[in-house]
């Protein structure tokens, strides 16, 4: 492989890592809308998906799309008042989006776990937007702090500076196998336990695959650079 | 492994090209959605690692009052802890916590909580589809939305109906004009007149707890501390024990205090504790063996000779128990074939507490949560003045109050200051300020201006249009339209606490509008239209506690309010904009200077025990701190110590100033230390009484303690009364307090949840002439309801005998008209009595093995909603 296409490669893996995160942060942090799933249900996010082989949940989304397309009103609505019952309440919520739920095995919120999440986010010097009256560990802000760190590493890795790249991508990967690989698969079981909708269905599939498709993704560019 | 570059590399994308794209579609995806996402932190907000202990609310009403404590490192609770604040003794005993009050972060934490105000999906102004309340779905709306629809509706019920088509009480709804009160009586049950009526609320309070070492014999009746009162009850009633007390215990079944404590143990059926009292009256009299000379003169309507003036003399207790003039003579047989208490182990007790001084005889309010309970409260008082155990060391006659006060008595020794926020009447309802529970315990059923029904009457009231009014008023008319319960969050979630949900149900879906605040879906939120997210005390200014008399508590501030709740004052003057009224007259006072008023104003006892000093020591430094308004002052203890500890306990001794004999001057010298009865005395003939029970308008008694069978009780568990031939419904259900709760708050906590299955017990001879086994899944009916639990059989019950723990937030299956909760008020009807107390300990059901898939124990409800 010459060395420019190679490095093409990696700059293709690390932007469309960037973009696979902000779609889950997307689609796991809020109500789904019109303009989101458009964006979802597009070429690219196809594309994109496949660059990962996570063609798995793809399926579950083209079913949801057709849904959309022949009644939008009514299938909106659906989602809706599914992402409500999932992820919002009030009633109890079936598989809670909250790392230190899985962590105490004990359904709570704002536990020391959180407060690791939370030096994590802060040696970037990010912090919630609802600092510390939402919890630091919701799976959209660990999402988005991934979504984040992986927009910077592909801007060094653009610039060349690949050696901050690599620290970065370190750190990802240890954020990776220290949290959300040790919470999301369990929370992804409970949730399609918990849902018939194709939509969560689908994303539950691919977000598990992502995660572990990242890791590997992240080895590989590790090894490479 | 993947060789993600290799594939990527064969598929020849353009770099350039595939990178504008994904950015061009994540910056799209950023503005389709903006939640849960990060933002630059500011240098301020680098994490602060120390830890601090923070005093914290325990706020239960499960009647007993502890230290709680919070270790906080960076705004998150990481730990609890309870009082360590002196080393344990029995005479200056820790304020420690329960297992209830320890989960308290799991209540505070659990990831059920309501984060933000929610709709019901088809509610709209004036009820939308109203059917669907309790299984409809749920819309996440913005406070904006929330406030103005609450606002709105509020507004359009009063000016097109009235303000009495309004139900509920809070410090908004006073000064918007009020609304139709629910008042009553729950825990305390009969208890409240009997009190006021023939002792004057002389036997609310005792002698204090170090004095009931001097007890030679402790009875408790249907009183089961050390599940019911946590906290220092038993520990207290222990000493007395040790001390050399023998204690009796009459219950339906052999209970924890039963095997802590009893030394021996008398089976009493529910609801029937008056005829084993009238049977052990007889024993005495037939013996001889009451204190003549105390009944003499200390109290009126014992015999003939010692009647009130201008009553009746034929209508004295003896010959009633005697059977001179009904000819039925209340021997201990007579007593035994309805109580089911053996008739010589009535005359042997008898003997006993007739014999034994000094003696203590206390009841809990459980014999007296029961159809025309008052007459167990008459029989019990009787009984116990006829062994003149009144006014003497180690000696009395008495309720014994909520846990707070059990086992404790004697005076207030410490105590919070008031807030200084004026009260604010209901305009509809005066004798009822705003507090934590309506018109509790009312106590004026003569006056006209009071709008509003008992607690057991509120369902009809809104399906038929009309009840009850007090004072021979007759039907009053009611077009009930919004029910509210946007207040204090201390869980009043009646819905699933007052009898007959089944009837609630359906009433709560014929109205307009339900409006609560709350901090995770009770059952009463399910069947709302708007719920509004409420802050716990753990994330509001603080408060002081007080518990039992020997300390307070001071909670403070844990955490910042969670994700969009907000207190109920917020919620108020949020509401009180929109409805053209001036937050500031509602609220003068900020939650800060309430709290720094309650803590100027708190004052403890002087050595001697005779007078009150300031409690706290506060500095003009303090004053500019705090940022209120308040003069310096002198006291015990500095304010920043006292904030530290977070309790403030007197430390006694047998030989201070602080012990109270209740009564002793009364006793001595009756006609120079009157109690403040009618008669001065205390009144086992109470012509007061009877009347005032009229005067609601629900049941009537006589004004001495007579046996009636009560509504569902054991005489309604048979067919033929001679032959004992069971009918329809032949088991009594008992509603017992329940470990995994304090009433229905912390029923969601899952550790609680695994600790307590919320199991129907039953008698093991009972269960196997049904040919069930334990464990199985059982069916249990009453005339109003059914539910399903899992069976636990026991010979701790007597047979003819269930419990069920009362609290569990009911789970309604509308199909099957199932709870599978295993809530008490499926099963217990609303039915009207005395001065309202809900009478629940009379409830007559019947089990069967239920035939549906078996229930998984409610800590597996796991992927189920449990609300
Ligand atoms: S007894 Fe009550 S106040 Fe004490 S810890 Fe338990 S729940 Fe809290």
């Amino acid at each position: 492989m010459k060395i420019d296409s190679k490095q093409d490669s990696i700059a293709i893996i690390l932007v469309n890592r960037t973009y696979l995160y902000r779609l889950m942060q997307n689609f796991f942090g809020n109500e789904p809308t019109i303009e989101s799933l458009g964006i979802l249900f597009s070429e690219h996010t196809m594309t994109s998906l496949t660059l990962l082989s996570l063609e798995d949940g793809i399926d579950q989304l083209k079913s949801f799309a057709d849904q959309l397309n022949s009644d939008t009103d009514t299938a909106l609505d659906k989602v809706r008042s599914e992402y409500t019952r999932l992820f919002i309440g009030p009633t109890k919520l079936p598989a809670p989006p909250w790392e230190s739920v899985y962590i105490t095995k004990e359904r709570l919120l704002f536990q020391e776990s959180t407060l690791e999440v939370r030096k994590c986010y802060l040696k970037y010097s990010y912090r919630p937007t609802n600092f510390r009256s939402e919890p630091d560990d919701h799976l959209a802000l660990e999402l988005d702090f991934m979504a984040n760190l992986s927009h910077l590493a592909e801007n060094f890795f653009q610039d060349d500076k690949t050696s901050e790249s690599v620290d970065i991508l370190k750190d990802q990967k240890a954020f990776l196998e220290q949290h959300l690989l040790v919470w999301v698969p369990q929370f992804v079981s409970e949730l399609e336990a918990a849902t018939c909708h194709p939509l969560y269905l689908g994303m539950a599939s691919i977000l598990r695959n992502f995660l572990q498709a990242d890791l590997v993704a992240i080895d590989e560019i590790l090894d490479s650079i | 492994m993947a060789d993600f570059i290799d594939r990527i590399n064969s598929l020849s994308l353009s770099r350039r090209n595939f990178i504008k794209a994904s950015t061009a579609a994540a910056a799209s995806l950023s503005l389709a959605g903006c939640g849960n996402s990060l933002v630059p932190a500011g240098t301020d907000q680098i994490t602060d690692q120390e830890e601090k202990w923070i005093p914290a609310a325990c706020w239960h009403n499960c009647g007993g009052r502890c230290s709680n404590k919070a270790l906080v490192v960076d705004g998150v609770v990481v730990r609890q802890k309870t009082d360590d604040t002196h080393p344990d003794s029995p005479d200056y005993p820790q304020q420690r916590g329960c297992h209830r009050g320890r989960s308290q972060r799991h209540h505070v934490f659990g990831a059920d909580r309501i984060k933000y105000p929610m709709k019901r999906k088809h509610w709209e102004p004036g009820g939308g589809n109203k059917e669907l309340r309790g299984r409809d779905e749920w819309v996440r709306i913005s406070w904006e939305e929330a406030l103005d629809h609450v606002a709105g509706e509020l507004k359009r019920i009063k000016n097109e109906y009235g303000n009495k088509s309004i139900l509920g009480t809070s410090r908004l709804l006073n000064f918007y004009g009020g609304g139709l009160v629910r008042w009553g009586s729950s825990s305390s049950g009969a208890w409240g007149m009997p009190q006021e009526c023939m002792t004057s609320g002389f036997s609310w309070s005792s002698n204090d707890r170090l004095n009931w070492r001097n007890a030679k014999l402790i009875v408790l009746w249907g009183a089961n501390p050390a599940r019911s009162s946590l906290g220092n009850p038993t520990y207290n009633l222990l000493q007395a024990k040790k001390a050399g007390a023998k204690f009796i215990v009459v219950d339906p079944s052999v209970t924890p205090t039963v095997k802590t404590l009893a030394d021996k143990y008398i089976p009493c059926r529910p609801g029937t504790d008056t005829a084993l009292l009238l049977g052990i009256a007889y024993h005495m009299i037939e013996n001889n063996l009451q204190d003549q000379d105390f009944i003499n003169r200390c109290t009126l309507g014992f015999d003939q000779d010692h009647m009130p003036e201008g009553t009746d003399p034929k209508e004295n207790f003896k010959d009633y128990v005697l059977g001179t003039y009904d000819g039925t003579p209340k021997t201990p047989e007579w007593a035994s074939e309805i109580c089911g208490t053996d008739p010589q182990l009535i005359r042997e007790f008898a003997t006993e507490i007739a014999t034994t001084k000094p003696m203590i005889f206390t009841s809990s309010f459980a014999p007296a949560r029961t159809y025309r309970g008052q007459q167990f409260c008459q029989a019990f008082l009787t009984v116990g003045w006829m062994t003149g155990n009144v006014g003497k060391t180690g000696a009395g006659v008495w309720t014994m109050g909520y846990a707070a006060s059990q086992s404790y008595g004697g005076k207030r020794l410490v105590r919070g200051g008031g807030s200084g926020l004026p009260r604010a009447v209901n305009p509809l309802f005066p004798d009822a300020a705003y507090g934590p529970y309506d018109g509790y315990r009312w106590a004026n059923p003569t006056n006209p201006d009071a709008n509003g029904m008992a607690y057991c009457e509120t369902y009809d009231a809104i399906l038929n249009g009309e009840y009850t009014g007090t004072n021979g008023r007759g039907k009053v008319p009611c077009d009930i339209r919004l029910i509210w319960l946007v207040r204090d969050g201390y869980g009043y979630n009646f819905l699933n606490q007052s009898s007959d949900f089944n009837k609630g149900v359906e009433a709560f879906r014929k109205v307009d509008f339900v409006v609560t605040n709350d901090i995770v879906l009770s059952t009463i939120s399910k069947y709302a239209d708007i719920v509004l997210p409420a802050t716990t005390q753990w994330e509001k200014e603080g408060k002081i506690y007080s518990g039992n008399p020997e300390a307070i508590f001071i909670a403070q501030k844990v955490v910042e309010p969670l994700f969009e709740t907000k207190t109920e004052e917020w919620m108020d003057c949020e509401l009180a904009k929109r409805l053209g009224l001036n937050p500031d007259e509602i609220y003068p006072l900020s939650d800060k200077q309430q709290f720094f008023n309650s803590l100027a104003g708190a004052s403890v006892i002087t050595k001697d025990g005779e007078n009150y000093e300031s409690l706290v020591t506060i500095t003009e430094q303090d004053i500019q701190e705090w940022g209120v308004e308040g003069n310096p002052q002198e006291g015990k203890i500095t304010l920043k110590d006292l904030l530290e500890q977070g309790v403030y306990q007197v430390p006694r001794s047998p030989d201070d100033n602080l012990t109270v004999v209740q009564g002793e001057d009364f006793v001595k010298d009756p006609e120079a230390n009157p109690l403040g009865t009618k008669s001065g005395k205390l009144e086992i003939h109470c012509q007061s009484l009877s009347d005032k029970i009229a005067a609601y308008g629900l049941t009537t008694i006589p004004p001495i303690a007579k046996y009636e069978p009560p509504l569902d009780g054991y005489e309604a568990t048979l067919k033929d009364w001679q032959s004992k031939e069971k009918g329809n419904y032949p088991f009594q259900l008992v509603t017992i307090h329940y470990g995994r709760r304090s009433h229905s708050t912390y029923d969601n906590i899952p550790q609680l949840r695994e600790a307590y299955p919320q199991d129907f017990v039953m008698n093991t001879r009972d269960g196997e002439a049904l040919s069930l086994k334990d464990g199985d899944t059982v069916l249990i009916e009453s005339a109003y309801g059914k539910c399903i639990r899992p069976l636990t059989l026991s010979e701790t019950l007597m047979p003819g005998v269930v419990t069920l723990g009362e609290g569990a937030w009911a789970e309604l299956d509308d199909e099957t008209g199932i709870d599978k909760a295993g809530a008490t008020n499926v099963l217990c009807g609303a039915r009207l009595s005395g001065q309202g107390e809900e009478p629940w300990n009379t409830t007559i059901v019947r089990v069967e093995k239920y035939n549906g898939e078996p229930l998984k124990s409610d800590a597996e409800w796991k992927q189920r909603i449990i609300f």
